[in-house]
């Protein structure tokens, strides 16, 4: 199992310089780019960024489920001490699921269609705690009601498609939570769910998760969730962090162009503004990233040495680092 | 609202869909009341937003305008016609004066067309000669931030954000009046939203456009609506002036839905649990207010009596027993 007596001090999770290259073809893409970020035990990291800036990649990096055939992963994951990267297939297999599991956006694509709710909860818990048929069929029960699923009992026999969107990613949820892992890789869990749903289910995982002291890596593009959820954030673009700190400092004094950017595009929820300030042009695509830093390009900041290097995730403030030689002024409140 | 000064006035619009169940022989077991006593009105230049959740009729509301879906009840009112009867002919005549935008361009895209026989498509199917097509794309590309050159081009070619353009580009071809948008910004990320709702908003200005905004961000709504209506389960049950709505929300499903949005200054959370329950069918059929299962202040007349919709205040109307 795990090596314990890791000090408190030692990050949880500790992602050093992670990058994915796709092969397609003769071509190579870097899906990201050495992407770094520490999780301690039992908190909350926001990884936040638009479509294309690599957080789903991520994601499916550190549950190493991308395909050695298609990728190839460089960096560093430690995770409880061992590097997952480095780690035996049949050795990662023991800690996925058991110390590290995810959810998925779309419940529909995890959840087995011909298997029964209580089948596809009790599999972890037979697999990983070896446990017996009835004592993983009431544990699986007991889960169902942590989940807040009405009539627990009943519901292990029902089949997904009996349930509702919300419902089934309770389900999901029950599956994650099932060996009590220490980290949870959320990957735009409550995206797929109407707004009522998604605060029911956001206030559960934050229930569950101070019950039960787990990690959460929670992946999403809704700026509002990671403000709710997250004590840390890190902010993605085409590939690369682009800035790092606790929530407060992010949203309270983006340094990097481009996170302040996203903060104005988010409509006023309080106030009265007559215009949205967008950010103009597009995401660059990652099989033509311009030469330095890829927001150069948007970016209102941008002077020659932008165009030319790419700036790294550099401290900017004590525990806040934004990859930007012109970063905004620390001054600056950015009131969404 | 007064008749007079509205371009389109929707009253009691109703639409129902049945059920079909059975193992080996379908028959009908129920019916779902996708829109169901449905009324508004909208001014010529307005915006109305329409907000809900998934399933809670608003799209459907929106092609009953268009009469792109038959209503089973009811009528539209379109500048003073009654659309609900014309026969075909006139009908197309009219729909032109009404143009839909939908959230995923690119799906109501032919992708072999180049982009700009998709944008004067409504023009050539309306009988227009080729050059005033030609004429008219050239204005139109550079009205929604793309080049006249674009026009060789096909739909692939383009980021989400660009075939959003195309699609209101396309919209605008026959110079409609009103634009029943459907989501439009949905599925763009947000740095995209802000440009497309900026877009939509100085296209509104130029030509005095009327629109129905269908979406289920409350927060863009608030940007660009001037007064929204809040649907569920086929119903509206509140509306307002914007600042009214989000202001002082009066139906307790309007507060349930504005206090669900997750805030983005850190600190000021929500208050855990505001939002219970899921929307689905009242186990008492439909003849009280549909939201009563969820409700914290329900009370027995809740449950078989259906909630008047009646004003509450200057211009602001909802449908709930508290408010009696």
């Amino acid at each position: 199992m795990m090596p314990a007596a890791l000090s408190e001090a030692t990050p949880l999770l500790s992602v050093r310089d992670l990058t994915v290259r796709f092969r397609s073809g003769r071509e190579t893409v870097t899906a990201i780019d050495r992407v770094s970020f520490d999780v301690p035990r039992g908190r909350v990291l926001g990884l936040v960024g638009e479509s294309g800036s690599g957080k789903s990649v991520t994601a499916l990096a550190l549950m190493r489920l991308l395909s050695p055939d298609m990728a190839e992963i460089a960096g560093e994951v430690r995770f409880d001490g061992r590097d997952l990267v480095a780690l035996p297939e049949g050795e990662m297999r023991r800690v996925r699921g058991r110390h590290l599991s995810m959810i998925f956006q779309e419940p529909m694509t995890s959840l087995n269609p011909i298997a029964s709710i209580g089948n596809q909860i009790c599999e972890p818990l037979r697999l990983h705690l070896g446990l017996g048929r009835k004592a993983a069929r009431d544990r699986a029960a007991e889960l169902l009601a942590m989940v807040a699923i009405p009539e627990p009992r009943r519901r292990l026999d029902q089949y997904p498609h009996e349930l509702s969107g919300g419902m089934r990613q309770r389900v999901v949820i029950a599956m994650a939570i099932a060996c009590e892992p220490r980290l949870i890789i959320a990957d735009e869990p409550t995206t797929a769910l109407d707004v009522t749903t998604q605060a029911q289910i956001l206030d559960l995982l934050r229930d569950l998760q101070s019950r039960l002291g787990m990690a959460i890596v929670m992946i999403t593009h809704d700026l509002g969730v990671v403000a709710e959820f997250a004590d840390h954030v890190q902010v993605m673009y085409a590939g690369r962090g682009v800035e790092r700190a606790a929530v407060r400092d992010v949203f309270g004094h983006p340094r990097h162009p481009y996170t302040g950017g996203l903060l104005r595009c988010i409509p006023d929820f309080d106030g009265d503004q007559d215009r949205l300030v967008g950010i103009d042009g597009t995401v660059p695509s990652l099989t033509n990233l311009p030469p330095g830093c890829a927001y150069a390009p948007r970016c209102e900041r941008a002077q020659d040495d932008c165009r030319i290097v790419v700036p790294d995730l550099e401290a900017v403030a004590p525990a806040h680092r934004a990859a930007c030689f012109h970063p905004l002024e620390f001054a600056r409140e950015v009131s969404p | 609202m007064i008749a007079e000064e509205a371009l389109v006035v929707a009253t009691s619009l109703r639409k129902t869909y049945p059920i079909y169940g059975g193992t080996f022989i379908k028959r009908r077991t129920g019916t779902v009341h996708a829109v169901d006593d449905v009324s508004f009105a909208i001014r010529r230049g307005e915006t109305l937003g329409l907000v809900g959740e998934s399933g809670c009729g608003k799209s459907t509301t929106g092609r009953l305008l268009m009469r792109l879906i038959e209503p089973d009840g009811g009528s539209v009112r379109f500048d003073g016609v009654e659309m609900t009867t014309l026969d075909r002919r006139r009908l197309n005549e009219e729909r032109r004066r009404i143009q839909l935008m939908f959230q995923d361009p690119s799906s109501a895209f032919n992708p072999r067309m180049r982009v700009g026989q998709i944008v004067s498509e409504p023009m050539r199917l309306a009988g227009a000669p080729d050059r005033a097509q030609r004429a008219r794309v050239a204005e139109l590309l550079p009205l929604v931030g793309l080049t006249e050159e674009q026009a060789e081009r096909f739909p692939h070619q383009f980021s989400g954000g660009q075939r959003q353009r195309i699609g209101i580009a396309r919209a605008l071809a026959l110079r409609p009046e009103m634009i029943v948008c459907d989501e439009p910004v949905s599925a763009l990320d947000v740095s995209i939203q802000a440009q497309v709702v900026n877009l939509l908003q100085d296209l509104q200005q130029q030509f005095g456009l009327t629109y129905l905004f269908i979406s289920h961000d409350l927060r863009v709504v608030r940007h660009i609506a001037d007064r929204v209506a809040v649907m569920y389960l086929g119903r509206i049950v509140e509306l307002a002036p914007k600042a009214e709505l989000y202001g002082s929300p009066q139906h307790p499903y309007t507060r349930m839905l504005l206090s669900a949005v997750p805030k983005t200054k850190p600190g000021a959370t929500r208050t855990p649990t505001a939002a219970a329950g899921e929307a689905g069918p009242a186990p008492g059929g439909r003849q009280g207010c549909l939201f009563a299962p969820r409700c914290p202040h329900v009370m027995p007349r809740c449950r078989d009596e259906i909630p008047a919709f009646r004003p509450v205040a200057d211009r602001h109307s909802a449908a709930c027993h508290l408010l009696g």
